[in-house]
């Protein structure tokens, strides 16, 4: 299917998704169509290394609340906020480090396949 | 003037119609809070006019406590309103709320434009329209400085994003002169962003290259402010603080996650295109989103630190994310005036729906039955201090309810919080001033050594709300 296609099937199965949860429709359905239409739309585009960088901006703190760092209770919660802060800024550095020398990696080795 | 009107001669009929909408729906649940409420609701909405409202007759003393505040940008654009001919402060107050509800949405519509085009930011208006109560609490908290501080810290983005310096650097003051939540977070981001640029190769343009070198300086400005402060105010570390957000749940399960969905969307294609041509933008929405959203969700990570008031920010993420969603959507549909014609169908419905939602806590907080906000009777009480009482009189009250807050806005009399006890004390004695205990009875009754001691306190005023005691100073 051509990529044009592909993106307008995508944008009404996420419009879909969007109404059908106004009406009442329930989440999981509603969620299923909009990860349907999602995932077709991500199919039919092209991402470069950067917008995955940039994109660890968003998918992170998703995952953070996922998985809660159990720190001590008796610890002041400003404290405790500012820790959760580092370790999450740390993993996302990590990341981000990793992407830049996935990157830089690619860039050294441009053309040695062929 | 001109230029406006070219600018919707240039839309499409279409257009036109989203955009009125758009207005119609920020516009109207703004205006549905002065519309249907009596008298400001929100413990500080008392503060806040206490502060400002003299500025005329004692300029001095008023640009004083001004400065000294916590929110001196705010106040001194509230305070303008001291020029108005006959002002109620207490009329005129739900109002200015609901202006800098409209401002907000406003300036999300402009950054919202600038990010995707002209359809996301109408869009953004929109769907900023939807949010009063049921995912802010501006107006039930009467947050003024903080409602007030959004518009520049959005407008900072919009100036970062068209790469005006001057713009940037005028909006990031007044954010951080607003509200220290904002200016906090505006910092906070400027620093995460500064790491994240120094973590890769970005080729940036010789402005880009200049404000890139401005975030270095502010990081390392506002590291060491941050160690500064917190050996020298280590105390604030130590606040305490148990809340769960009331509005994450809505946002993952309720009305708003829909347009959570559509944020999804929003923020991928923003990432996809902003990358190749305006990176730096992009790693500083990302680093608001990242820091807005840790801070919102913060009772997820079993901390529940301010959740509620830090909830605006990831608020504002969410809605441009759905606005450019929205707008993708509808202009990847190839069916463009069927799409239009059903986001206007969403969007006024949704709106419809959170006007009448709101109408319900609206009408709540009027009833007579609960006590949510002032009393016509305590009212009354505080207009007959304010008429037969001596100018230089001293009004005494618990502090069991913020409902008193209102006796030194209202009354123009001296008021002070003491505790019950502490009223027979010396030093109050000793005061030469005409001193008066008030009691508001839905809240408090007088105690029986106040009402059995008619030669001490006399019963001077007295209604079904309220009581009123002279203290007679000792011969």
């Amino acid at each position: 299917m051509n990529t044009p296609a592909m993106q307008q099937i995508a944008s009404w199965l996420i419009f879909a998704s969007v109404i059908g949860r106004m009406l009442g429709v329930g989440q999981q359905i509603t969620y299923g169509i909009f990860f349907l239409g999602f995932c077709a739309l991500v199919a039919s585009l092209q991402l470069s290394l950067l917008s995955k960088k940039i994109a660890l901006f968003f998918v992170l703190p998703i995952i953070a609340i996922q998985l809660p760092i159990p720190l001590p209770t008796h610890i002041p919660p400003l404290i405790r906020l500012g820790a959760v802060f580092a370790i999450w800024i740390a993993v996302h550095i990590a990341l981000s480090l990793i992407t830049m020398l996935w990157e830089k990696h690619l860039r050294n080795n441009v053309g040695q396949l062929n | 003037m001109n230029g406006m009107i070219g600018f919707l001669r240039r839309q499409s009929w279409t257009d036109r119609i989203l955009l009125a909408v758009a207005l119609g729906c920020l516009i109207a649940t703004a205006i549905q809070y002065p519309l249907s409420t009596t008298f400001p609701i929100g413990g500080d909405a008392a503060a806040h006019i206490a502060t400002v409202q003299h500025l005329q007759t004692r300029p001095m003393y008023t640009l004083n406590r001004i400065m000294h505040s916590w929110y001196p940008v705010s106040y001194l654009l509230f305070s303008t309103l001291t020029f108005a001919p006959k002002i109620s402060w207490t009329d005129v107050y739900p109002w200015w709320m609901a202006l800098g509800q409209i401002t907000t949405g406003l300036s999300v519509g402009v950054l919202a434009r600038r990010m995707y085009g002209n359809k996301a930011g109408i869009i953004a208006m929109a769907i900023w329209g939807l949010t009063p109560i049921t995912m802010t609490s501006f107006f039930e908290d009467a947050t003024m400085g903080q409602l007030w501080s959004l518009p520049w810290i959005v407008l900072f983005f919009e100036r970062l994003s068209a790469k005006s310096l001057p713009g940037m650097a005028v909006c990031a003051l007044l954010a951080l002169l607003s509200h220290p939540i904002t200016g906090c977070i505006l910092l906070a981001t400027l620093m995460f962003t500064t790491i994240n640029l120094w973590l890769g190769h970005h080729k940036f343009s010789k402005e880009e290259e200049i404000i890139r070198k401005i975030f270095t300086w502010i990081t390392i400005a506002g590291a060491v402010t941050a160690l500064y402060l917190l050996a020298t105010r280590f105390e604030v570390l130590l606040l305490q603080s148990r809340e769960s957000s009331i509005y994450i749940p809505e946002l993952f399960h309720g009305f708003f996650y829909p347009w959570l969905l559509l944020s999804i969307l929003g923020w991928t294609m923003f990432i996809i295109l902003s990358a190749k041509h305006n990176a730096l933008t992009a790693i500083s929405l990302g680093s608001f989103f990242f820091l807005s959203f840790l801070l919102a969700a913060n009772n997820y990570l079993g901390i529940g630190f301010w959740t509620n008031r830090v909830n605006a920010y990831l608020l504002i993420c969410i809605v441009l994310g759905a606005a450019i969603g929205f707008s993708y959507i509808v202009e990847t549909t190839k069916a463009p005036r069927i799409s239009v014609l059903a986001a206007i169908f969403v969007l006024l419905g949704a709106t419809i729906s959170v006007w009448n939602t709101n109408a319900n806590i609206y009408r709540r907080t009027e009833s007579k039955t609960l006590y949510i906000r002032i009393h016509p009777e305590e009212l009354e009480a505080i207009a007959w201090i304010r008429t037969t009482t001596p100018l230089h009189s001293i009004v005494f009250t618990s502090a069991i309810t913020r409902h008193y807050e209102w006796i030194p806005v209202l009354s123009d009399r001296e008021w002070k919080t003491i505790t019950l006890n502490e009223i027979q004390s010396p030093k109050y004695e000793e005061l030469e001033n005409e001193k008066y205990i008030t009691f508001f009875t839905r809240k408090e009754r007088a105690p029986e050594y106040i009402r059995n001691n008619t030669v001490k306190y006399s019963l001077v005023y007295e209604n079904k709300g309220s009581e009123i005691f002279q203290i007679i100073p000792t011969p």
